[in-house]
């Protein structure tokens, strides 16, 4: 079986202050970093289907992505993360050319007003440019995130971002909410953030406009056209084995979860590697089948286990049975942490 | 030799220094040396230390030699500090000739000091007042020695001043206690009588007494017999209280202060304040003063964990193996299953014991709201005395009600005083009088009824005068009152466990605030869930807790499981915390909401 490839770029022009991710604004070190990399690599003899860059924002060090990617070998569905602010046309056409075949944008929003309020370096504009770029550059498969519930968000103003998905023709969505995590600087700042309900409605909205648009959902925060789903993402939610490479990425392989630790410095002198191994056993295993696998609107193949948790969930009206599977109803997508909770 | 023995205490309120001076007195005497000091040494239990308060009493043994060239023994018997434990207080007390009271160069007498200044007068002890903290920038001794003279009576003018902290003056306070206190009473040969002031429970050699020998000796092998009491040991050990546990000795005789192990089983046997004698030649009348004590303050304690019902047992057993106090009995509730009702001396009683279980056992409770003691009349005559307002007969079957009522010293700035005085007030407290104990300070008198103190009033009382108000209470009796109960009900169901007896003057302003802040506690559930406050099926108010709308983590940062499962795990826990009331799941705050109303 081929593996996942995940390489984590920890560096951005400028931190986001809702964004607790590993990564850092000063660049100089990228070319260093990148070496170690392509060292770290080296431990491993697998084939992968699937690569994902992600960050950070991998675009930010141009040059030394390239650089990466050229020395990556081909793979089915290759990944990279960008920032609309920090690609060109050349930049595009260089990844293209190194192998890279699918692009996913941290749009975020198309109204500058919203792009603001979460500290994005880059305009609506931009944005829409981009999108224009990578097919120029011959992307066909480009997916963009949308935040939702944003400061200053309407289910108008969603409306308004959704409409220009389908203007750009976009076959790939990842739509996240915005949560306010700890340690970042909107933690505690007061935010005219839309409420539980508003957030809710501002959810179900997307949903049911992007499935109209012809985009399905496959899992909690993704829609896309069918054959268009994100092959490396499905693998985190279905158990398949996936190497990190670089500061604070995280590997599932040969029956253990372990993950680098998130330090530049440590990471390039060749520190930090694989830390917190835990063993996933056969009993973890069947639970992470349950919690994880949930998270995909297709559900998990179901032969009776766990009797009184996912009964109890059923009645609950947050589980459904058929056809020998069970799956999360419109109510469980809204509590899945009730349901996964159950499984941990 | 008796005439050389001086058995004193410290009367001292919080914070003035009393564990620091007796540190002091140690490190002097030789008893400890510095080095092997842990700060506040008589103060070894940690939520002792932590809370700055004495929870136990015990006793310490110095050997010094003074001025005159005599060897003396002075016996240190540290008293708990706080109203809670007023009558123990009394009994280490009556163990003494006398008493050093440490006031606070800044800050001067509080209620707390002149409570048991009071107290140790009424058993006749010497009382040596000690200006502490001169130190301070804020230090004003003469004019705190004049304070001490017009307030308490007693000349002051040469009372050594100190800083305990600084060890500035500490030399004059032995001289001080072997010149001022006279050396014990009593009759070596006469029937043995000890008084019991505490007591403690070893695993190994069973309840070890705290005594203060009155008349006569006791030795290993001897029978003795609590004279209150009525139980029968024959004495393993007998010996002395020093700073490391405990130092065997041939006897104890008159006019000593140490300890008897006698393989009793329970402090319930030795209750404080009950005399020992010698079983085959015992003393025609006992000590004065012994009573039993009875708990004020009840509560229901239950695991939030049904299945450790039985160590939360066994945890309550083995505290009160050291707390004659505590006392506790099995109860069922509807809300919570299976747990205790237990009665505590206090509040702060309260909180320690159930801190204590928590931390020394591992455990996680819930605890229903305090409850005072409630005296019923029913129309049949027949009188119930109810701790537990689930027990409560229905209105139709009462006749009257009553209540336990307290008499309260309330020492606070003269700028505050109004302040204090509206707290009473709302509070429904009957204004006696007031007199100044200098020219900024009065003494508040007031009656007031005890289940109007026992939740927040010392709260209450702390912020409306900036900290500076103290206060001391004393149970004074039952008066008549119009009592309800208040019944909360969540989506339909009563909760027992949340059911209190309330003034029918307050009943509807405390029953929308605890509405209000069940509303706050209560996490969104999968519907919407009504609480309801009641007074004999009627509502009196309403809010809703909306159903839960969202619950959902949406993204994974590049592949990191473990983090996410962390999450949910930790929501996981926090969700078995919760308590299954009916259909509704309750956090543990819940039940202690309708006590914090004021936050």
């Amino acid at each position: 079986m081929s593996s996942g490839l995940y390489i984590h770029i920890p560096f951005c022009v400028r931190k986001c202050p809702y964004c607790d991710f590993y990564s850092v604004t000063d660049r100089a070190g990228a070319g260093n970093y990148i070496d170690a990399v392509l060292g770290e690599l080296k431990n491993y003899n697998e084939k992968f289907d699937t690569i994902f860059i992600g960050g950070g924002t991998p675009t930010s060090i141009g040059k030394e992505l390239v650089r990466l990617c050229e020395a990556l070998p081909d793979a089915e569905e290759f990944t990279v993360e960008a920032n609309p602010g920090t690609v060109d046309t050349e930049l595009l056409k260089a990844l293209k050319s190194a192998g890279v075949n699918r692009l996913s944008f941290g749009v975020q929003s198309f109204n500058d007003n919203e792009l603001r309020a979460l500290g994005r370096i880059h305009t609506a504009v931009q944005a829409e440019e981009a999108v224009s770029m990578a097919r120029t550059a011959g992307f066909d498969n480009i997916s963009v995130d949308l935040m939702l519930s944003t400061p200053f968000q309407t289910a108008k103003s969603v409306k308004k971002n959704l409409e220009k998905v389908r203007e750009l023709g976009l076959d790939h969505v990842s739509a996240y909410s915005l949560i306010i995590e700890e340690g970042t600087p909107f933690y505690g700042a007061e935010l005219p953030l839309p409420s539980e309900d508003e957030e809710r409605e501002i959810y179900w909205l997307t949903h049911d406009f992007l499935e109209d648009m012809g985009l399905k959902q496959y899992e909690i925060s993704n829609f896309a056209r069918p054959g268009r789903e994100c092959r490396h993402n499905i693998k985190y939610w279905t158990l398949e084995p996936y190497i990190g490479l670089g500061a604070a990425a995280h590997s599932y392989h040969g029956g253990r979860r372990c993950g680098n630790a998130p330090d530049i410095a440590a990471y390039v002198r060749g520190g930090g590697r694989n830390v917190g191994s835990e063993v996933v056993d056969e009993n973890e295993r069947l639970r992470e089948r349950f919690w994880l696998g949930l998270r995909m609107t297709g559900g998990i193949a179901y032969n009776g286990e766990f009797p009184d948790e996912v009964g109890k969930l059923v009645k609950k009206g947050l589980l459904e049975r058929a056809d020998g599977r069970i799956r999360l109803t419109k109510k469980g997508i809204d509590l899945a942490n009730l349901v996964f909770m159950e499984f941990v | 030799m008796q005439r050389n023995i001086r058995n004193f205490s410290i009367i001292a309120h919080i914070d003035h220094g009393k564990s620091t001076l007796a540190d002091r007195l140690l490190e002097l005497t030789g008893e400890v040396e510095s080095r092997d000091m842990e700060d506040q040494l008589l103060d070894n239990m940690e939520l002792e230390r932590e809370r700055g308060i004495t929870i136990k009493a015990r006793a310490v043994r110095l050997n010094y030699r003074a001025k005159d060239g005599q060897d003396y023994v002075l016996n240190l018997i540290d008293t708990p500090g706080h109203v809670d434990f007023n009558y123990e207080v009394s009994r280490s007390l009556a163990a003494c000739e006398g008493a050093l009271l440490v006031v606070d160069a800044a800050q001067g007498i509080e209620a707390q000091t002149l409570a048991n200044t009071y107290l140790a007068l009424d058993h006749n002890l010497e009382i040596l007042p000690v200006i502490n903290k001169i130190d301070l920038p804020s230090a004003r001794p003469d004019a705190v020695a004049q304070e001490i003279e017009d307030v308490i009576g007693i000349p002051a003018m040469d009372a050594p001043r100190i800083s305990a902290k600084q060890g500035i003056n500490i030399e004059e306070i032995p001289e001080y206690i072997v010149n001022n206190i006279p050396a014990p009473a009593g009759d070596p040969e006469a029937p043995p009588r000890a008084l019991i002031f505490d007591s403690y429970y070893d695993s190994y050699k069973g309840v070890i007494v705290y005594v203060r020998v009155m008349d006569g000796r006791f030795r290993p092998g001897m029978r003795i017999r609590f004279m209150a009491g009525g139980g029968e040991f024959d004495v393993v050990e007998t010996g002395y209280l020093v700073p490391d546990g405990t130092r065997p000795a041939a006897e104890l005789s008159a006019g000593e202060v140490g300890y008897i192990a006698a393989s009793i089983k329970t402090v319930r046997e030795t209750q404080v304040g009950d005399t020992v004698t010698d079983a085959e030649n015992p003393a025609a009348e006992p000590l004065e003063g012994y009573r039993k004590v009875n708990p004020m303050v009840f509560c229901g304690i239950y695991p939030a964990d049904g299945a450790r019902y039985n160590d939360l047992r066994d945890a309550l057993e083995k505290l009160q193996l050291n707390d004659a106090s505590l006392s506790f009995e099995a109860e069922t509730s509807v809300a919570l299953g299976f747990g205790f009702r237990c009665g505590f001396l206090g509040l702060l009683h309260l909180e320690i014991i159930q801190e204590r279980l928590e931390r020394e056992f591992n455990l996680d409770l819930v605890t229903t709201a305090p409850s005072v003691v409630y005296r019923v009349v029913k129309t049949d005559g027949e009188e119930l005395m109810i701790s537990n307002p689930t027990n409560l007969p229905s209105p139709a079957e009462i006749n009257y009600m009553e209540e336990p009522v307290v008499t309260a010293h309330i020492f606070v700035p003269k700028d505050y005083v109004g302040a204090i005085m509206e707290l009473c007030q709302e509070r429904r407290g009957v204004y006696k009088d007031m007199t100044y104990v200098d020219a900024d300070r009065a003494d508040l008198h007031y009656e007031l009824p005890l289940n109007e103190i026992i939740y927040d009033f010392f709260d209450a009382l702390k912020s409306r005068s900036r900290g500076y108000a103290s206060f001391d209470y004393e149970l004074q009796g039952y008066e008549k009152s119009d009592l309800v109960k208040l019944d909360i009900l969540l989506n339909g169901d009563m909760v027992d466990a949340l059911s209190f007896i309330v003034h029918s003057s307050k009943a509807y302003a405390r029953g929308r605030r605890i509405a209000e802040k069940l509303k706050e506690s209560i996490p969104r559930q999968l519907f919407e869930i009504p609480i309801q406050a009641a007074i004999g099926g009627k509502i009196i108010a309403r809010e809703t807790v909306k159903a839960l709308r969202k619950d959902v983590l949406a993204k994974c940062y590049g592949g990191d499981i473990t983090r996410k499962k962390k999450l949910l795990e930790k929501q996981k826990e926090g969700k078995k915390r919760m308590r299954q009331v009916g259909s509704v799941e309750l956090p543990q705050e819940a039940f202690m909401s309708v006590l914090k109303l004021d936050e």
